[in-house]
């Protein structure tokens, strides 16, 4: 017998006691109208920031007005153009251990949190999101759930390859507590809504 | 697991207080993330609710454990995920080493995993010629430094930025400084050339659902999400069987729960899901026994399977704030090692249970309501009716029992107490354990029992 049979047998001979599973549908009750203010103080208190713009034509400008002089960078967001970078000529991660700035399309944030939901079919490629030094993610105004309850009914993680979502820039407090930004992943975070 | 003679718990505590200024240090960086937690567990009005959510869900699959493995199994290897099976940490480190040398791995970087560090897998990999690198930043200090995790969501909280300091002067040849933004960006760069570098990544699982076949790590500074898309094209997780959840709603529940309850985050900056490999690339999932099916067997003890590793009980236990993770000889410290510990090796670890007051604030920060102070009593139970009637604890019991059991002898010895710290007072506080840091109070000048019947009768 191997182990994967040794070990279903033991745990048959476990004693852990029967427990229904509970109905998930109380967590309806916790849903309500969003609020862009709670979302922004949320990613406020987690290092990022919120830019709200009148329609997907504005990210372009607001892009040229965040990051004046930038060698290099990505985006696939169609109508915006200023990315630089042609993932077709890149073939591994120490052509992409530069980049500077990546402009992606987030599936949709969460308002309790402030994390917004990037799918590996958004990425480019998907070392994207961590190897950048500054992460733009750009979300419709109509895409924002209240909190991970309603954010998992939007997913089938039966469909995607690798899926994330990311709440501010990467931080670490390992040492002494105290909270640095920028430990593997995006030192800076700027959440577009548009 | 050899049952070598272990420096007891008591034994650590006491090198461990024996630098107050450092002690009083550690209470206080402890009690700050407790705060954290607080503040942000208020915030939801749904905590409670969710407690018990999380407590059910995690029982019913603890339950079915079998079935939601093989659902697991079957729904992952679907996926393209390859999926192995350990009985042991042995087991596990030759799996995963077999793997690492059929592709020729020899760089690995591996983002935080206590099973891994249950497992010791590292020095096996060391034995076997392949580098693994950590890559959490606390980790990766405590692998220059030659140390044990001391905590499990802040495995360096016990060291200073001096002494980080200094260290990263030897090991990166950084200039002389103790500013967490400098040293931190000196690891960013030290670490960014080994992920790109790496020829294969490992980590640990924090939640695996059955429904799809996906495994779930929640990470701060996105080592885990780097390791695995970087350079590597073949990944190794590793799981012990009770990480699963059944559904992918259930999800919700615990990642809400999760990083407030840990740091009083709302969630962790990464929670990432991944559900089939890169065209090219492989995943392996070694799922692991480790004594968890033995535990599964315990009826009193086997809800302590439940834990999701939060580390809210360690950070409001008033021992481990005053004895640090390091005085507890197992891999997981604090109020939920103890539990889980003795059932690795009841006599190596008997001391654990009996690191605790029993106050049970663990148990009421417990995000899956695991009744640990309660286990830790039946623990004690337990270790206490496995040794000889003849310890100098069970026989003061034995006399204390008959010292209770006649009127006229208790009395009698408590007058012969009194008259005995009143005029020995010294050889109280000084030759006895108990006066070790206390003070003893002032001895009053007739028993309760004789003021009361002056005044009341």
């Amino acid at each position: 017998m191997g182990a994967r049979e040794k070990i279903l047998s033991r745990i048959k001979e476990g004693v852990a006691p029967a427990v229904s599973l509970p109905d998930m549908s109380i967590t309806d009750n916790w849903n309500s109208d969003i609020d862009v203010n709670v979302l922004k103080l949320v990613l406020e208190s987690v290092g990022g920031e919120i830019h709200i713009l009148d329609s997907v034509a504005d990210v372009d400008s607001k892009l040229k007005e965040l990051f004046p002089d930038i060698k290099m960078a990505y985006t696939n967001i169609e109508g915006v153009g200023f990315g630089n970078v042609n993932l077709d000529e890149v073939k591994m991660a120490h052509d992409l251990a530069k980049l500077e700035i990546a402009v992606l399309e987030g599936e949709f944030a969460v308002e309790e949190n402030g994390s917004v939901f990037v799918s590996d079919n958004k990425m480019g490629n998907k070392m994207i999101p961590t190897i950048t030094e500054y992460l733009v993610l750009v979300v419709s105004k109509d895409e924002i759930v209240k909190n991970m309850h309603e954010a998992y009914k939007r997913i089938d993680l039966k469909n995607i390859e690798y899926g994330v979502f990311i709440s501010g820039p990467s931080k670490t407090a390992d040492i002494e507590s105290t909270l640095v930004f920028g430990a593997h992943g995006a030192k800076n975070l700027a959440l577009l809504l548009v | 697991m050899g049952t070598e003679k272990l420096i007891s718990h008591a034994d650590h505590s006491r090198n461990f207080l024996s630098n107050q200024l450092k002690a009083s240090w550690f209470n206080k960086s402890i009690w700050y993330q407790r705060d954290k937690r607080d503040v942000a567990t208020k915030k939801l009005d749904e905590w409670e609710t969710l407690r018990q959510l999380a407590s059910d869900i995690k029982a019913h699959s603890l339950s079915k454990l079998d079935e939601y493995l093989i659902e697991f199994e079957k729904n992952a290897t679907a996926n393209g995920i390859q999926i192995h099976w350990a009985e042991d940490d042995k087991e596990h480190n030759k799996i995963a080493t077999d793997i690492l040398k059929n592709h020729g791995a020899k760089k690995i970087v591996k983002s935080k995993s206590m099973l891994s560090e249950e497992c010791e897998l590292n020095h096996h990999l060391e034995a076997n010629n392949i580098e693994i690198i950590e890559s959490d930043l606390g980790e990766r200090i405590l692998q220059f430094s030659g140390e044990k995790p001391s905590h499990i969501v802040m495995p360096a909280i016990h060291k200073t930025k001096e002494e980080i300091g200094e260290l990263f002067e030897e090991k990166l040849n950084t200039k002389p400084s103790n500013d967490p933004v400098y040293l931190t960006q000196a690891a960013r760069l030290h670490l960014r050339d080994k992920f790109i570098n790496a020829h294969a990544s490992m980590s640990g699982v924090n939640f695996a659902i059955a429904e799809t076949g996906s495994f779930v790590l929640c990470t701060n500074e996105g080592n885990a999400d780097l390791g695995m898309t970087a350079n590597s094209k073949l990944h190794i997780a590793s799981m012990g069987i009770e990480k699963i959840i059944p559904k992918q709603e259930h999800l919700g529940v615990f990642i809400r729960m999760l990083a407030r309850n840990a740091t009083g985050q709302p969630i962790t900056t990464y929670t990432s899901h991944f559900t089939k490999p890169d065209e090219g690339a492989e995943i392996h999932i070694i799922i692991v026994d480790n004594n968890r099916t033995k535990l599964l067997g315990e009826e009193k003890f086997n809800s302590a399977l439940k834990c999701i590793r939060c580390a809210a009980c360690m950070n409001t236990c008033p021992v481990f704030k005053n004895s640090g993770g390091h005085s507890y000889n197992f891999v997981i410290p604090g109020p939920i090692g103890a539990i889980l510990a003795p059932v690795h090796d009841i006599k190596k670890y008997a001391d654990m249970p009996f690191a605790s007051t029993l106050c049970g604030s663990c148990t009421n920060v417990c995000p899956v309501k695991i009744n640990i102070h309660e286990q830790l009593y039946d623990w004690r139970q337990v270790i206490s009716q496995k040794k000889s009637a003849f310890t100098f604890k069970g026989m003061i019991m034995k006399g204390a029992a008959f010292v209770l059991e006649n009127t006229w002898i208790y009395d009698t010895s408590g007058k012969m107490g009194m008259f005995f710290i009143k005029h020995f007072r010294w050889l109280v506080t000084h030759a006895t354990p108990w006066g070790e840091g206390r003070e003893l109070p002032d001895i009053p000048k007739e028993s309760f029992k004789d003021w009361y019947k002056k005044n009341h009768s």
